[in-house]
């Protein structure tokens, strides 16, 4: 009897259907990218930057750990022996579109030079842009300490 | 049979053998730090502690010796808490500097304290800051030092400078040059191989790259005649470090100085030289070129002149260039490296090889060094012989022209003024003074009596047979090895391959130059860096010839006479063989590609093979199978299995010299002597600096310019001037 | 050939390529068809082959991790504990309790992420779009969970050998408890929109018959089997990673169609849910990665004080740690099914060789027999069901 009552009227189906009609009156849960971003947390694993000391010299002393810790060798650094025998970074790149952002170099630094920042805009026209440098690596840095000044948050 | 227990496990010894050395030889694994099998046991770091039945404290197993009866244990609770404070003690001192030191990856600090799991430390403290101390090519850093001693007793006993010394005590010990601010030893790196952390480094490798990416070939050295082999580290195709084979030593030359290859001044491309001035070509033109001038060469009309920095095969393969030729006009500089002694040498032996191996030098009970400053020309033979001294209590004479570095070590040492060798001969055999006799003492006591003869005796000493005859005086049955120290490469290939005293001289080929005889000339790999009448005329005449063909790196020297030059590799950039100092054939490998278009040897014999209608093979390892293997004593084996332990085979005779001894005529003598580091012009080559806008780097050694005479130098013999040549 | 009229068949061959809105990928299917019905299916596999087990012959241990999170995407985590149990039981190393905790806490809500994956795609092909929309609204939660604690949405490598990496933050526990609470409600409101709509019910029941003989012939794992009658649930049988101290039921259905798979899995979000909740109601304090001097890797604070710790970090990642010469194999039950590593050691710093037991590409050798007669259009459904995901099948 219940069966036929059901087949006839169709009673599941108002049932899902009352369903979606309480969903058009609930609170939008899209963000609308691009012109809203969606919120990161803290942890988030985007572009590197390199810190520096006040001076402005690189906290990066050229120890080689992140080339070797990276799995898809990414991160190329060339050094060399200045004139007191410190090391000197002739070069440090990191090739962006081999990175798989898995943080492995954040994890291996021992100075606290590399992290991995909270850019994910990573767009670009040509490939060559997507090897960056110490040069764009430091900056990046103090657009983070900007970016997180801004927000009243510690890096 | 004397017994020790092991862990339970009874194990047979030989009186003098430690406890380490009965548990590494049947596998008990007891860690060290600054143990090393070459030298004398120190037991400084305390890390390889036992527990022995009996003693209340442990002990260090490197430096006791093993009793009969003796119960040690190696592996429980208790001795592995003591030797992680052993290890923590040297770890509290032991500044962060593993992110910018260079011995990460090769460093035995860091691998015994992972093995021992060190994970965190009890007591911390303020790391020393000292300043680095920088000695020429090696730099101390003393906040890095775990005073372990191994650099100091290698210095000592491996290599006979005996440059370090250490200063100072408790928290201020450090390692210091042994005499005067910095270093003047021969920088032979030893210190630098055997130190187990990254406290005495290489300046020449300081901060260029990690030691895991490098990748690693094992060659024989390009340099000398008398190391082991080396392991060169390349990265991105360039040779960043030299280091030597586990166990073996290497100079300064093969770890310094393997940048000749890049100096800016190498040929890259073929030159032909038309109206005064080199101009490039390409192989092409210029095979065409060769062509022309060759065509209709006769016979009579053609000569070579070979060096002493070829492989064996490139040996052979110009051989038989001139084979195809049809001429027998080949003069070596075996010509002009004590020629008439090594006549004289092989009337007594009946071969130009050594007599025995460099390492029975080890086994010797008594050795003569006669005239050989080793510092500059054998120094292999040099640490063999203070592995003699010090680990076979083998007594030491040296007869020189002067007193050399190590006359510490030495028993006796004479000076042979005025090049009067036999002269000090004589006297051993027949004076009475007392130092005299003691050495006829020595010689009777001596079971294996060894010699070392090198350029001071053939330089100066009048009469080349005198030595010959000594060793006849000291007899047949006692004449353990008899060595003479050279410094090319490849000089024993030379001899090997019966090219010196095989019928064409250098004086004939002189005649026939200044006669206007020899149209073609070929000059492989020959560079006229020697002294004496012989090799100024030999400059002056090659002018006369018509064609000049030169191979060679470089186009300085010699090969500046030549009309049509012909860029070859290194030796670091082929395959082969070379033949060192006792007979030991060493393989060359490949370390790096050539930085231009050069062809090696054989190629180049091949190619010019082809002119003649000849057929050779370009490849080394055809070469070897085909033309050396079984012949001339060299080993019945395929190339590709030569591992640098093979040796050739000799068959010496020992024929009584005949001598009657002369006094020689007064008057000084000028010998010339290599300045020091430097062996020839790829050494002096190896000597530039490289600029670019980051830093500046200097490589190898300059060369120093010195006179010795016995009026500025008291440990020098009198009426002998000895002068440095210039590369 | 006969057809079910009886009149001569004539069989013809359509591809249903890589490029489908409905394979779950890049999965090839050339389906040999009499009209509508399906007479064979051969899955065409390696359009996503990266080459993984050869790539673990060229790095260390610890690198591999990263490469583990792109097997099985959709649940991550799942995959690094895998191979971290299985790395682990070379050494016999012995995990700290708040690490495994961590671990399953993480493990079960890779298990909803995956299910809800399952649930919103394989609705959305048969036709029911509101569903995707709702699960994917969810699984935005937990993504962000997981962002909260790891760094990354997917592709987290937290998991490593000896622990977790690092612990989470306060923010993650409040927000899973927020979660936890109402995610019972939420699977209501998928059941209340599926399970008793008759359009799902005719497109469901009798499709895809797979019964417990061969399933167990098959080698099928997971709710593939579950869904045939078998109880069996690594989880319980073989525990691994203190499973053991968690209440959770197995949910079976002896039919052996899709709608049984469906109310197996159903009932596993419900149960995952269960684990985390009590996992966050009894997580006990403590360190998060082990002590075993061999594997741990230090952490990162001390790297910059003490010496020791610079140097296992400088050995750990230079020369890496060397398991002792064997071969070792752990599975685990992924979302998917039983997903193994098998590592053979050769006492180097890399594996000798690496082996995936991969659940989904074994599942898909049972596609063929339970296309067989049905039509076309059921062929979307059954690869729901059988719930692949390319980058386990071709590594």
């Amino acid at each position: 009897m219940k069966n036929i009552f059901d087949t006839l009227l169709l009673t599941e189906i108002f049932q899902g259907l009352g369903i979606t009609l309480k969903h058009l009156f609930k609170k939008k849960i899209t963000y609308k990218y691009p012109y809203e971003d969606t919120p990161i947390f803290p942890r988030f694993r985007g572009v590197q930057y390199i810190k520096t000391h006040e001076n402005g010299a690189t906290k990066c002393v050229g120890c080689y750990l992140c080339q070797k810790v990276c799995p898809s060798e990414c991160i190329h650094i060339v050094t060399d022996c200045g004139p007191n025998g410190e090391r000197l970074i002739r070069k440090y790149e990191i090739d962006l579109s081999r990175c798989i952002y898995c943080g492995y170099c954040e994890e291996a630094c021992p100075v606290d030079a590399v992290h991995m920042g909270r850019d994910y805009h990573t767009t670009d026209s040509t490939r060559d842009n997507y090897v960056i440098n110490m040069k764009t690596l430091s900056e990046n840095y103090k657009k983070e300490l900007a970016n997180a000044q801004a927000k009243g948050e510690q890096l | 049979m004397a017994e020790i227990i092991l862990n339970g496990n009874t194990y047979s010894f030989e009186k003098g053998e430690s406890i380490l050395d009965v548990a590494n030889r049947n596998g008990v694994h007891i860690p060290t730090l600054c143990y090393l099998k070459e030298i004398t046991p120190i037991g400084a770091c305390r890390l390889c502690l036992v527990q022995v039945d009996g003693a209340k404290r442990l002990q260090a197993a490197c430096v006791t010796y093993a009793m009969d009866g003796m119960k040690v244990e190696t592996d429980n609770e208790y001795i592995w808490t003591h030797r992680k404070q052993m290890l923590d003690f040297i770890l509290i001192k032991h500044p962060l500097d593993c992110p910018v030191c260079d011995k990460a990856g090769e460093c035995m600090l860091q691998d015994t304290a992972y093995e021992f799991g060190m994970m965190s430390e009890k007591v911390s403290s303020e790391k020393p800051q000292d300043p680095k101390a920088y000695w020429n090519k090696i730099v101390y850093n003393s906040n890095l030092c775990v005073l372990c001693e191994r650099c100091i007793k290698s210095c000592h006993e491996m290599t006979g400078c005996s440059a370090l010394k250490m200063e100072d005590r408790g928290f201020y010990n450090h390692v210091t040059p042994a005499k005067g601010e910095t270093l003047n030893c021969d920088f032979c790196g030893t210190c630098i191989d055997r130190c187990p952390v990254g406290a005495l480094l290489d300046t020449q490798f300081h901060n260029q790259a990690r030691v895991w990416d490098l990748d690693e070939t094992t060659t024989a050295s390009p340099f000398s005649a008398s190391e082991g082999d080396v392991v060169y580290g390349v990265l991105d195709g360039k040779i960043e470090r030299g280091k030597s084979v586990e166990g073996f030593q290497i100079s300064s030359q093969s770890r310094f100085g393997f940048n000749y290859i890049e100096n800016p001044s190498r040929i890259k491309t073929p030159l032909v030289k038309s109206g005064g001035d080199f101009s490039p070509k390409t192989w092409e033109e210029v095979i065409s070129v060769l062509k022309d001038r060759l065509a209709g060469c006769k016979p009579e009309n053609t000569a070579m002149l070979m060096g002493s920095r070829l492989t064996n095969e490139a040996i052979a393969a110009y051989k038989a260039l001139m084979g195809a030729v049809g001429s027998k006009k080949i003069v070596t500089e075996a010509d002009f490296t004590k020629p008439a002694f090594m006549k004289k040498y092989k009337e007594k032996f009946g071969t130009f090889a050594n007599i025995r191996r460099a390492d029975d030098l080890k086994k010797a009970d008594l050795i003569f060094v006669v005239g050989a400053d080793l510092r500059h020309e054998a120094v292999g033979l040099k640490w063999r012989m203070m592995n003699a001294v010090i680990h076979n209590d083998c007594k030491l004479i040296t007869v020189g022209l002067k007193r050399y570095e190590y006359d510490v070590f030495t028993n006796k040492s004479f000076l042979a003024d005025g090049g009067d060798f036999g002269g000090i001969f004589e006297k051993i055999k027949t004076d009475n003074a007392e130092t005299f006799a003691d050495v006829r003492e020595y010689i009777k006591d001596a079971k294996k009596i060894a010699f070392i003869v090198g350029n001071e005796y053939t330089s100066s000493c009048p009469q080349p047979e005198a030595v010959l005859s000594f060793a006849d005086f000291v007899g047949k049955d006692k004449m353990s090895a008899f060595l003479v120290a050279n410094d090319k490469t490849n000089i024993y290939g030379l001899y090997a391959q019966e090219l010196f005293a095989n019928g064409y001289s250098a004086d004939e080929l002189i005649k026939d130059l200044e006669a206007k005889n020899i149209k073609n000339l070929f000059l492989v790999g020959f560079n006229n860096t020697y002294t004496g009448e012989t090799a100024e005329r030999l400059n002056n005449a090659l002018r006369t010839a018509e064609t000049v063909v030169a191979v060679d790196l470089f186009n300085d020297g010699t090969s500046a006479k030549a009309n049509i030059f012909l860029p070859a590799k290194a030796a670091l950039e082929v395959d082969g063989s070379f033949v060192k100092i006792g007979g030991r054939l060493a393989r060359v490998r490949k370390v790096v590609d050539t930085p231009g278009e050069q062809k090696s040897d054989t190629e180049i014999a091949s190619m010019l093979a082809k002119i003649f209608k000849a057929e050779i093979p370009p490849c080394p390892e055809e070469i070897y199978n085909t033309m050396l293997a079984g012949k001339s004593g060299y080993p019945e084996v395929k190339f590709n299995i030569l591992d640098s332990c093979l040796v050739i085979k000799t068959e010496p005779s020992f024929n009584e010299t005949v001598y009657k001894y002369e006094q020689p005529k007064s008057g000084e003598k000028t010998v010339f002597v290599n300045p020091r580091h430097h062996s020839g012009t790829i050494t002096a080559k190896a000597n530039f600096t490289f600029r670019d806008e980051f830093a500046v780097q200097k490589f190898h050694f300059q060369q120093a310019e010195e006179t010795i005479t016995a009026d500025t130098c008291e440990s020098a013999a009198k009426g002998i001037k000895l002068v440095t040549k210039k590369f | 050939m006969q057809n079910m009229n009886n009149n001569v068949a004539e069989i013809v061959t359509v591809n249903m390529g890589p490029q489908h809105p409905s394979t779950h990928g890049v999965l090839r299917l050339v389906v040999d068809l009499d009209g509508e019905t399906i007479v064979n299916v051969t899955p065409d596999v390696g359009y996503l082959h990266r080459g993984t087990e050869k790539l673990a012959e060229n790095r260390t241990y610890h690198q591999f991790i990263p490469l583990t999170d792109r097997l099985d995407y959709l649940s991550p985590l799942s995959n690094n504990l895998a191979y971290c149990l299985a790395v682990e039981k070379f050494f016999g190393v012995k995990i700290p309790e708040r690490a495994d905790y961590m671990r399953v806490i993480y493990a079960e809500l890779a298990r909803v992420a995956s299910h809800l994956v399952w649930i919103a795609t394989h609705a959305l092909d048969i036709g029911a779009m509101t569903v995707f929309l709702y699960a994917f609204r969810e699984r935005e939660r937990v993504l962000d969970m997981f962002e909260c604690a790891t760094g990354q949405r997917m592709t987290s490598s937290w998991i490593r050998i000896g622990g977790v990496r690092a612990d989470a933050p306060e923010e993650f526990f409040k927000l899973a408890k927020d979660f936890v609470d109402e995610f019972d409600g939420f699977v209501d409101l998928y059941e209340n929109l599926l399970t008793n709509n008759r359009i799902w019910k005719m497109r469901t029941i009798g499709i895809g018959m797979l019964n417990a003989d061969d399933a167990q012939d098959y080698g099928t794992s997971g709710p593939l089997m579950r869904g045939a009658g078998i109880d069996f649930d690594l989880r319980r049988d073989e525990p691994y990673c203190c499973y053991d101290k968690f209440q959770f039921e197995i949910p079976t259905q002896p039919e052996g169609d899709t709608y049984a798979r469906y109310k197996v899995r159903m009932k596993e979000l419900r149960e995952a849910n269960k684990i985390v909740a009590q996992a966050l109601e009894n997580l006990p304090e403590g360190p998060i990665m082990t002590d075993d001097p061999r594997v741990a890797m230090p952490a990162h604070e001390d790297v910059y004080e003490r010496m020791e710790s610079l140097i296992r970090r400088f050995y750990l990642i230079s020369k890496g740690f060397r398991p002792p010469k064997g071969e070792t194999y752990q599975g685990i039950e992924a979302p998917k099914g039983e997903l193994g590593f098998y590592i053979v050691s050769e006492g180097e710093e890399r594996p000798y060789r690496l082996k995936i037991r991969a659940p989904s590409y074994v599942n898909l050798g049972v596609l063929n027999h339970m296309a067989q007669g049905h039509m076309l259009a059921d062929l979307v459904a059954i690869i729901g069901t059988n719930d692949v995901v390319l980058g386990e099948i071709d590594r």
